[in-house]
């Protein structure tokens, strides 16, 4: 019983509760059992400044990389996916101005319960990862990390390069 | 069996303090709907400082194994052939929505099956793709002027199992196999389900040895749709020299699912024993 009152506070308690502590008045109008999916973008991928001509790379174990947390059902098993982009089109010129966006097979890392630039697997983000797991009932979290390489031309057009990056996480 | 602390955990995790990005709350992580009521509903929660747009679409899939016991997942649009899916006759009100800060927002699921459904249970799953509402430009302007800005869109897939009519479901299980290296049993447990529905439970493997000591254990909660054959690793460290047994137990217990949604099935059991030279 404990564990729904406390599930019903996290997604049922007004926001102002969260910031305040917990406290439950009122009646329960609804239950939910087993704990919810929940990711935060914690860093996104960032290439920083981009030289014409001068490939970039930034790799999953540093700063710089892509890191999302997933937190869930305690030792479950996922899948993750990437689906990548190849080109990245500039906005701000007409269609067709694009750069070159690249992840190498080991840009990817998936680790489980605690964040670290070190440890965990690495894994081809084209591919993805079928046995990933989250942490225990006390760090019920994977984080996943992700690096890549843009390239621009010596004629690189000048403007702002963007690109979307689509994380799939499956409950298997 | 309840966990007070994982559900700590999450509100750690949610509180301001913590939230750093955006980011969303999927629940429940699986949606049972009943053909006496043709409906269900998830909830999502947005504990972000930034809104959430956020979409819901349908596609069908379910876990396998390969030939090794690496579980497998293909997500298509649609059921192949032959396959009970529920994806054409599913929809998700509202399909579209941004989630605002701290916020939540129910996503309804209704069902219109065809008039003469067999009674049986069909399956899809949902997809909640969410991503930022703005796009963060992540790149310091060099000299050319040239910047770089990534979204990432999250996409949650869960199961959604449509029942209609009394069903039933049973599994067989093979004998299991064991092999022990590097600190590590893995145990293949094969298992084909039986009756008129998905087997969900939990698998739990433990390795004594000839004392009865337990020398490890492991468990994984499984859904089988019709074969599931994984390989389980229990840890066990440094084995000595001798004989040691598996044993592997399947029942239909999910602390994780909504009571009664794992439909019950007699446990299944099974042992091997190994030799460590």
């Amino acid at each position: 019983m404990r564990r729904l009152l406390l599930a019903l506070c996290v997604l049922l308690a007004p926001a102002t509760a969260l910031a305040q502590g917990l406290s439950i008045n009122g009646s329960i109008t609804a239950l939910v059992v087993g704990t919810p999916i929940t990711f935060l973008n914690l860093q996104i991928l960032d290439f920083a400044a981009v030289t014409r001509g001068v490939p970039k790379t930034v790799a999953q174990n540093t700063a710089a990389a892509g890191k999302v947390r997933v937190a869930g059902e305690p030792n479950a098993f996922t899948q993750i996916r990437f689906t990548l982009p190849t080109q990245l089109p500039n906005i701000q010129a007409v269609p067709g101005i694009n750069m070159p966006i690249s992840f190498a097979a080991n840009s990817a890392r998936w680790r489980r319960t605690n964040d670290a630039a070190g440890g965990g697997t690495i894994f081809n983000p084209a591919v993805g990862v079928n046995n990933a797991r989250f942490g225990n009932a006390a760090n019920p979290y994977f984080f996943v990390y992700l690096g890549g390489t843009v390239n621009p031309s010596l004629t690189q057009a000048p403007g702002i390069y963007q690109g979307t990056i689509i994380l799939t996480i499956t409950y298997l | 069996m309840t966990h007070p602390s994982r559900w700590l955990t999450t509100l750690l995790a949610l509180s301001p303090s913590a939230v750093l990005a955006q980011g969303v709350v999927v629940a429940p992580h699986a949606v049972f709907i009943d053909h006496a009521t043709r409906s269900g509903s998830l909830t999502l929660y947005n504990p972000g400082e930034e809104a959430v747009e956020v979409s819901v679409s349908f596609g069908f899939g379910y876990p396998t194994t390969d030939s090794a016991g690496a579980v497998t997942f293909e997500l298509l649009d649609e059921a192949p052939a032959g396959q009970p899916g529920a994806t054409a006759w599913l929809q998700a009100f509202p399909r579209r929505v941004t989630v605002g800060q701290q916020e939540r927002q129910t996503i309804r699921i209704l069902a219109t099956p065809p008039a003469d459904l067999p009674d049986g249970e069909y399956w899809a799953r949902i997809i909640v793709g969410a991503k930022g509402g703005k796009v963060p430009v992540a790149g310091v302007p060099d000299s050319a002027g040239i910047s770089v800005g990534l979204t990432l869109e999250v996409r949650t897939v869960i199961s959604v199992v449509y029942r209609k009519g009394a069903l039933t479901t049973g599994l067989t299980l093979a004998p299991i196999s064991a092999a022990y290296a590097a600190d590590t049993v893995a145990v293949r447990v094969p298992m084909t389900r039986t009756g008129t529905a998905a087997y969900l439970g939990t698998v739990r493997a433990s390795v004594v040895d000839a004392e009865g000591a337990v020398k490890g254990q492991e468990q994984r909660a499984v859904a089988v749709y019709h074969d599931f054959a994984p390989r389980m690793d229990v840890p066990v460290g440094t084995l000595a020299p001798g004989r040691y047994m598996v044993r592997v137990t399947v029942s239909t217990d999910r602390s994780d699912l909504p009571p009664k949604s794992a439909l019950p099935a007699p446990p299944a059991r099974d042992s091997v024993e190994f030799t460590v030279p």
